[in-house]
């Protein structure tokens, strides 16, 4: 307790040093800037429905943080553990969890991921750039391992045949309401759901719904696999906030410096 | 509700003793002693803005003036971004001298520890990971 007081003094103290005022009331990442980005009007597209567009505030990785003069503080109140968000899993059948178990052992050696390998629906989250026209969202991923893009037809096209399957799929979209609902489908099976062996099969479908609320965008996702599930996955879902003055950039380059950098065998941390 | 708040309380607690920030990609507590802050004090020689996670070299002369090249580990780019902490930010920063780091040590390499905070010699600070108390509990 005294320890936190004494860090808000000490941040008080910086920004008063630094010749800040007062700092912003509600840092990117914190409830309070959802609970206010919440509270604005939603803005709605020329065909009436709720505008996606933008650029979708989410980090997982380290404190919120803020500028403060030239300096980068921690934001109080907020943690770096636990986890801001974690996916959960899925129930996998009895006769699989031997293979999960194998897997997530070797999670160093066998992830793709950790060899900057596309990270695949659904572990590549939520949107973080979205454009919307009336006949298709286009969602763009600066990710860790790359920049992706989804074409998301919404205009009553169906899901296409004669495609090779993807780490991403074949993605329709339809408006329920509010809510812009996206069927995946046509994904490749070497990709990972999530950490910790959560493997899956061609057969895979995802169903995603994105429903915007003022200035906030919530990412609902449930995956089906009936062949290696007990029951559908229903994601963990994620809410974010809008980065008015951000822009998408292009992911550094991804280099894989082999396993020396990731000596674990005991803990994987993931979440994009 | 109370009750509620005493437990997530408690469930905070807990999770602070298991050490286990998640990081992207690798992890923190597999590769770095996360129950240990240690410092070194250096010139930042390199930096490689790569993913899945950016390096800061930092050369630290001991007292018979030997050099030990330090491979300081931190976020993704676009954490770093989203951050709002650009390559040209640190290497302006550290244009002015040497650079103070807040680091985990590695488990395996002495030479190498992942950033909490790097301070620059004018006095301003980037804090990028963990908490104050860990800042706090810094040796040497």
């Amino acid at each position: 307790m005294l320890r936190t007081v004494t860090a808000v003094i000490c941040s008080t103290l910086i920004a008063v040093a630094l010749g800040i005022g007062s700092v912003d009331a509600a840092p990117q990442g914190t409830d309070a800037a959802v609970a206010a980005a919440a509270a604005k009007p939603t803005p709605r597209a020329a065909d009436g429905r709720p505008d996606l567009s933008g650029m979708w505030y989410r980090r997982v990785a380290g404190p919120v943080t803020q500028r403060v003069g030239k300096s980068i503080v921690r934001v109080e109140g907020t943690a770096t553990v636990p986890d801001r968000y974690n996916p959960g899993r899925p129930r996998y059948k009895p006769e699989f969890l031997a293979r999960v178990k194998e897997m997530t052992d070797d999670q160093i050696n066998v992830d793709p991921s950790f060899h900057c390998g596309p990270p695949g629906i659904v572990r590549i989250g939520p949107p973080q750039r979205i454009v919307q026209t009336p006949r298709e969202v286009v969602i763009l991923y600066d990710d860790l391992n790359g920049n992706f893009f989804r074409v998301v037809p919404i205009d009553g096209r169906t899901h296409r045949a004669n495609v090779e399957p993807s780490s991403l799929g074949d993605s329709v979209g339809r408006w329920e309401g509010n809510t812009l609902v996206i069927e995946v489908r046509n994904l490749l099976d070497t990709t990972w759901l999530g950490d910790n062996g959560l493997f899956h099969t061609e057969d895979t479908k995802v169903t995603e719904r994105l429903t915007r609320k003022g200035d906030t965008l919530t990412w609902e996702a449930v995956v089906e696999d009936p062949e290696v599930f007990l029951e559908p996955w229903k994601v963990t879902p994620r809410t974010l906030t809008l980065m008015p003055n951000a822009e998408i950039e292009e992911a550094a380059f991804c280099e894989d410096r082999g396993v020396d950098d990731r000596v674990t065998r005991d803990y994987h941390g993931n979440v994009r | 509700m109370r009750r509620r708040a005493r437990v997530r309380a408690l469930l905070a607690v807990v999770a602070g003793l298991m050490g286990a920030p998640g990081l992207a990609h690798h992890s923190v507590p597999g590769t770095f002693d996360v129950n240990k802050t240690t410092v070194i004090k250096g010139t930042v020689s390199k930096i490689d803005w790569i993913n899945p996670h950016i390096y800061i070299y930092v050369d630290v002369r001991d007292g018979s003036g030997a050099v030990t090249t330090y491979k300081v580990e931190t976020l993704p780019t676009n954490h770093m971004r989203r951050a709002g902490v650009t390559r040209a930010d640190i290497l302006e920063g550290a244009k002015a001298g040497a650079v103070l780091i807040h680091m985990y040590p590695a488990l395996k390499n002495p030479a190498a520890g992942f950033l909490l905070r790097i301070t620059f010699p004018e006095g301003h600070f980037f804090h990028l990971f963990g908490e104050e108390n860990e800042i706090a509990r810094a040796s040497n």
